[in-house]
C-alpha cells in the first residue's frame, strides 16, 4: 500500500498537473471573487472564510477524473482487484494521495491567500486549521466522485456535480469556525466536529468507493 | 405477512396488483384532494392576521411532508436493492425520484409565495428553507445518475449508493444549518404531543389534503414503477432480438 501511495504521489509531483492544477484553481478563485466584488476591503475580510472554503472545495473537486481513470484505462485496476490487496486499501491510498497533493497544499497556501482578502494572518491560520480538519472528508467525497466518474467515458463534469452537495455540511462547519473565532466565540468545537466528520469519512468511504469500482469492473 | 409482501417482488404479481388497484387509487386520491382543497380554499375562514394567504397551507404542508417521505421511501427501497437485489425495489426508487422532486419544488415555490406577503421576501436563508433547498439538490443529483449512467445495472448500484450517502449528508446539513440562527419559519403545525395546534377549522381539511397527497404519491409511484418495468422488458427483448439477428 505504501508502494501505491509513493507511486501516485511521485506521478502527481512529477507531472506537475497533479499538484499545480488545484493550486492554480484555488489562486484563481480567490483572485476572481474580489475582482468581481470590487475594492471593498471590509466586505472582503467579512466573506474571506467563505471564499477560501469555496476555493478549496472547487479546486479539490474539479479534477476528479484523473483519480481512477488512468488505472482503469491501463488495466492496473483489474490487476489490483485480482491481487491479494483489498480494494478498500487501494482506495484508501488514493484518498491519502488526493489529500496530500491538494488538501494539504491548499491548507498551507490558505493563510497567505487570506492576506489578499484582508484577513489577518492569525484568522487565516484558524481558517487553514479548519481546512486541515475538513479537507480529508472532502478528499474522501472527491474519491467517491472519481469512482462515479469512471462510468462516464466522455469526460464531462458529472462526478463533480454529483458530489458537490455532499460538501455542504463541511462548508458550513468550516466557515462557521472562522466566523466564531472572529466574533470571539470558541472556535475549537467546530474544528473538532469537522475532524470528526473527516475521520468518519475516511473510515467509511473506502468501502463505498470500492463498491463503485467493483460495479465498474463488472460492467 | 412478510412472505406475502415479498411476493410482489415478482414483476408479474406486481403488475397485476397495480392494474387491479389503480382505478380505485386514482379515484380515491382525486376524491380526497378535491374535498380537501375545495374545503380548504372555499369554506375555511380567513386568518385574523394572515388573511386569505393562510390557505397556501393546504398545498404547502402536504407537499413538504411528502417531499421528505418520498426521500425516505427511496432510501428504504435502495437499501432493499442493495441487500436483496429485487429489481422492482430500485425501479420504484427511480420512479419516485421525479415525483419527490416535484413535491420539493411545489413546497419551495408555495412557501416563497406565502413568504412574500408574510415575511416581505420570497426567500430567506432560514434553516428550514435552506435544508429543503439542500434536499432539492440531492434529488437533482440522484436524478442525474439515472440520466448519465447508461448501463442500467450500474446506474441502479450507484444511485442506491448515492441515495444512502446523500441521506446521511442531507441529515448532517440539516443539523449544521440549524446551528446558523433562529429562523423565520414557524415550528411544527401538526405535532401530536403539543397543546397548541392549528385550529380545528383548518385541521380537518389539512389532514384530508395530506391523505390526498399520500394517495396521489402512492398511485403515481405504482404506475410509474409499472412503466419502468415495461421499459425494462422492452429493452431486454430488443437486446435478445439484436443477438438473434447478429
Amino acid at each position: 500500500m505504501l508502494t501505491l501511495i509513493t507511486r501516485d504521489l511521485r506521478a502527481n509531483f512529477r507531472l506537475g498537473s497533479g499538484i499545480w492544477l488545484p493550486l492554480t484553481m484555488f489562486l484563481t478563485i480567490v483572485v476572481l471573487i474580489p475582482i468581481g466584488i470590487g475594492p471593498d476591503i471590509d466586505l472582503h475580510s467579512k466573506i474571506a472564510p467563505a471564499i477560501l472554503w469555496i476555493g478549496v472545495v472547487f479546486s479539490l473537486f474539479l479534477f476528479l477524473d484523473r483519480i481512477f481513470s488512468p488505472d482503469l484505462e491501463d488495466g492496473s485496476l483489474d490487476r489490483i482487484a485480482a491481487s491479494d490487496l483489498p480494494l478498500e486499501k487501494y482506495v484508501w491510498s488514493k484518498i491519502i494521495v488526493l489529500w496530500i497533493s491538494s488538501g494539504l497544499l491548499l491548507t498551507i497556501l490558505a493563510p497567505f491567500l487570506g492576506l489578499l482578502l484582508n484577513l489577518p494572518l492569525q484568522v487565516g491560520l484558524i481558517c487553514s486549521s479548519s481546512i486541515l480538519a475538513g479537507s480529508p472528508a472532502l478528499a474522501a467525497i472527491g474519491c467517491l466522485g472519481g469512482g462515479i466518474g469512471t462510468f462516464n467515458r466522455h469526460g464531462n463534469l458529472l462526478q463533480t456535480v454529483i458530489v458537490l452537495p455532499l460538501s455542504i455540511p463541511i462548508l458550513i462547519f468550516g466557515t462557521k469556525s472562522v466566523i466564531a473565532y472572529s466574533n470571539g466565540e470558541p472556535y475549537l468545537p467546530w474544528v473538532l466536529q469537522l475532524s470528526g466528520i473527516s475521520l468518519a469519512s475516511i473510515a467509511i468511504f473506502p468501502f463505498l468507493i470500492s463498491y463503485t469500482l467493483k460495479t465498474v469492473l463488472e460492467e | 405477512m412478510a412472505t406475502r409482501f415479498w411476493k410482489f417482488a415478482n414483476p408479474h404479481h406486481f403488475g397485476k396488483l397495480v392494474t387491479a388497484s389503480t382505478p380505485a387509487l386514482w379515484s380515491l386520491s382525486f376524491l380526497f384532494l378535491m374535498t380537501g382543497l375545495l374545503w380548504g380554499f372555499l369554506f375555511t375562514p380567513d386568518d385574523f392576521r394572515q388573511g386569505s394567504t393562510v390557505k397556501i397551507i393546504f398545498v404547502h404542508v402536504p407537499s413538504a411532508l411528502m417531499a421528505i417521505n418520498c426521500w425516505l421511501m427511496m432510501l428504504v427501497s435502495s437499501i432493499i436493492w442493495m441487500v436483496r437485489r429485487h429489481r422492482i425495489s430500485i425501479l420504484a426508487a427511480k420512479a419516485a425520484a421525479p415525483v419527490g422532486l416535484s413535491f420539493t419544488l411545489v413546497a419551495l415555490i408555495s412557501g416563497g409565495l406565502w413568504g412574500q406577503p408574510m415575511w416581505g421576501t420570497f426567500w430567506a436563508w432560514d434553516p428550514r428553507l435552506t435544508s429543503f433547498l439542500i434536499l432539492f439538490l440531492h434529488y437533482i443529483t440522484y436524478q442525474l445518475i439515472w440520466i448519465y449512467i447508461a448501463d442500467k445495472e450500474s446506474a441502479a448500484n450507484i444511485s442506491s449508493l448515492v441515495c444512502l450517502v446523500g441521506s446521511v449528508f442531507a441529515l448532517l446539513s440539516r443539523y449544521a444549518v440549524n446551528l446558523w440562527n433562529q429562523g423565520l419559519h414557524q415550528g411544527a403545525t401538526l405535532s401530536l404531543d403539543q397543546e397548541t395546534n392549528i385550529h380545528n377549522s383548518y385541521y380537518i381539511p389539512l389532514v384530508i389534503c395530506i391523505l390526498g397527497f399520500v394517495l396521489l404519491f402512492i398511485t403515481l409511484v405504482l404506475v410509474r414503477t409499472r412503466t419502468e418495468i415495461i421499459h425494462n422488458q422492452i429493452e431486454l427483448m430488443e437486446k435478445q432480438r439484436r443477438k438473434q439477428n447478429a
